[in-house]
């Protein structure tokens, strides 16, 4: 963690300095902007603080060379742990041609017409131990990527070039005695932690979009060789020990979106090829897995009826050739519910989400509400709250504060 | 007074009174949708770049400020704008994007959100909305049209030593937001120099107001207008500046491309 951090604090000042240096001279000064956030989040169930924390966050861009440089240092302390962290949360170099633009360095990438629900939108992996989370993007890792738009007209076509895997962040020990549950393995077996993969070109990732923006409908086509961003346990049958690895997903997949008077209409659909599962069915499949094709779809719709705005969204995923010990159901369907307000010119935002996911008969109620007290100070405050079924959360609600400076 | 000389003034005389005589138009000549007509067909460029400065203003004095950078172009049959936020922080980065057809087609609409990094097409029948917190709906902003109303003049008078029509607009559709509107429109001109926004109850419930207009590039513009909503106490005043008319931008302006990289 130390070295971690160390490496990070280097990173950043170095990247600093050299905005500060190329900066000398030149006619267009740079942009800075900084923001204070005090984030904490109490966890219902166990009575507790889960989180109290302090970030304070910066937003630097600045025209070098022939691009622009884009930063943004991320200072976090946090008081429950009573341990602090710096890291370049997002850092690139954009390069603009006539029909062609390039941005090289650490950043976030959004595919589909999917709102808060993934369907082709794999590129950056999730992080979910940040909970309960404010915005939908922070529950996501930025990457380190080459990106490539080429300009065709009106439509857009992206290559995206990942050199070095990185995996979801997620509460292992929580998956592991999930796994275990379903496989029925006992309580103490060991269960070692996933290989990270070795940072060769072979292990890199690559994704292709085409995407059209039209007078009548807009949509992408999508194609990437992925890496599945969680590993999949593979039991030793002769020792019984369970080990952890990464296996390739390519996918293809696409999205469309187009309104008719006050209604959006948004579809989406992603083919995974050759997903591996675990199944318990230990004399067919002794290591525990088998590999599956997957087809999930997404339809949505937003309607808007004076100062409502409403958003219904179903999602389905398929097992294909489902065999019935995989321990994933051969459909699992969720749908989202979103009804959202604003009050007081805007300064008040309130919504409210639920979230059902039908196998698990689990029904979340997600209300937030947002008020700009002043364009420098905003006040965001939601509960994540399961009215329904069996979870893997707790209830919890937060608090942030942000300073805008 | 010879016979030919009688014949033409009593023929000036019944000519002005019909409205034939080309000299000077007066309310008998024009109709209250000729005027409007006039006013929505005033030559504006068929491109136009402008920086847009909001002050809103509650009734206690504060003030917010939001600033946006804008362009829009004719292509023919459809009418292209894309709006980029520069400030407040909280939305610098977002843009929005309209198209619209000079055919009864709906608009198009998308907006760009930084924090999720996708465009988002969104539905544009949300024209009564007030345009970010402002007193301004986006019709005011200048997404209606000429059909959508039906005109009357009303009077001719002066105002601010201006000479001014005087026109009722009455909705078409039933349940509108405004059950009409009062235009003083500059003679020979055919720019608002006062509007009067009455609610469904047809009280008094905006005054807009332009407080100063000049040429650029041979067209009028207005720099300076204030919304008044007399009802809340609450102003919304937008300055303009940086106007350029018929400027050299592309249709690569109006994508997807210029939506996410700004400005």
């Amino acid at each position: 963690m130390f070295m971690k951090r160390k490496i990070g604090i280097i990173t950043v000042t170095a990247l600093l300095l050299l905005v500060l240096v190329a900066g000398q001279g030149l006619a267009r000064p740079a942009y800075v902007a900084g923001k204070l956030t005090n984030y904490i989040s109490y966890n219902l169930d166990e009575d507790s603080n889960s989180d109290l924390s302090l970030a304070l966050d910066f937003e630097i861009e600045k025209d070098i060379g022939p691009g622009e440089l884009y930063l943004n240092p991320l200072i976090t302390y946090n008081f429950e742990v009573d341990e602090g962290d710096i890291e370049l949360k997002e850092g690139y170099y954009d390069l603009y041609f006539n029909k062609f633009d390039l941005r090289l360095g650490k950043q976030r990438v959004t595919w589909g017409k999917a709102d808060g629900l993934i369907v082709t939108n794999l590129i950056n992996p999730p992080d979910l131990k940040h909970y309960p989370v404010v915005e939908y993007g922070d529950q996501f890792q930025n990457i380190n990527a080459a990106r490539a738009n080429i300009y065709l007209g009106a439509d857009n076509l992206e290559v995206i070039w990942i050199p070095e895997f990185k995996a979801a962040v997620f509460d292992q020990g929580i998956f592991s005695d999930s796994i275990k549950d379903k496989l029925n393995l006992p309580g103490n077996i060991k269960i070692n932690p996933a290989e990270k993969l070795e940072s060769k070109l072979e292990n890199s990732e690559v994704a292709v979009r085409y995407s059209s923006l039209g007078s009548k409908y807009d949509y992408e086509l999508a194609a990437a060789y992925l890496w599945d961003d969680r590993p999949t346990m593979h039991i030793n049958p002769a020792t019984m020990k369970v080990s952890q690895h990464y296996h390739r997903l390519p996918l293809v997949g696409g999205s469309i979106s187009t309104a008719r008077g006050p209604f959006v209409f948004r579809g989406e659909t992603a083919y995974m090829i050759g997903k591996y599962f675990n199944i318990r069915k230990f004399t067919e499949y002794p290591d525990g897995t088998v590999q599956r094709d997957i087809l999930k779809w997404l339809f949505g719709i937003d309607y808007t009826r004076g100062d409502y705005l409403y958003s219904l969204q179903f999602l389905q995923e398929a097992v294909l050739d489902y065999e019935e010990n995989i321990i994933q159901d051969e459909f699992s369907n969720t749908a989202t519910l979103l009804i959202k307000r604003d009050f007081l010119r805007s300064t008040l935002s309130t919504e409210l989400n639920f979230y059902y996911a039908l196998a698990q008969e689990e029904l979340w109620a997600k209300p937030r509400i947002s008020y700009d007290y002043s364009d420098r100070v905003n006040i965001k405050a939601g509960l994540d709250y399961a009215l329904e079924g069996g979870r893997m959360r707790d209830n919890a609600l937060f608090l942030q504060t942000e300073f805008l400076f | 007074m010879k016979l030919m000389q009688k014949l033409t003034i009593l023929f000036l005389l019944i000519s002005l009174l019909a409205g034939i005589y080309p000299g000077v138009i007066t309310a008998a000549d024009i109709t209250g949708r000729e005027i409007m007509e006039k006013v929505y067909n005033r030559t504006e460029g068929d491109s136009r770049q402008s920086r847009l400065k909001m002050v809103l203003i509650n009734k206690f004095g504060d003030e917010r400020i939001r600033e946006i950078e804008q362009y829009e172009k004719s292509f023919g049959q459809i009418e292209k704008k894309i709006m980029f936020f520069i400030s407040p922080q909280d939305v610098r980065g977002t843009s929005f994007m309209n198209w619209s057809y000079v055919d009864k087609r709906s608009d198009d609409q998308w907006i760009y959100l930084p924090a999720l990094r996708k465009v988002k097409r969104i539905s544009a029948e949300n024209r009564s909305d007030n345009f970010m917190g402002s007193d301004f709906t986006y019709d005011d902003l200048g997404d209606r049209n000429l059909n959508e109303d039906k005109h009357q003049l009303l009077r001719e008078e002066e105002l601010k030593g201006e000479e001014c029509y005087v026109i009722k607009s009455v909705p078409v559709e039933e349940d509108y937001i405004y059950s009409r509107t009062v235009t003083w429109v500059i003679k020979d001109k055919w720019i608002g120099l006062k509007k009067e926004f009455y609610d469904r109850e047809g009280k008094l419930l905006k005054v807009l107001e332009n407080k100063e207009y000049k040429e650029v590039d041979g067209i009028l513009t207005i720099f300076n207008s204030e919304m008044h909503n007399v009802q809340s106490d609450h102003r919304t005043r937008i300055q303009l500046s940086n106007v350029s008319y018929n400027i050299d931008v592309t249709e690569d302006m109006f994508t997807e491309r210029m939506m996410k990289r700004g400005l």
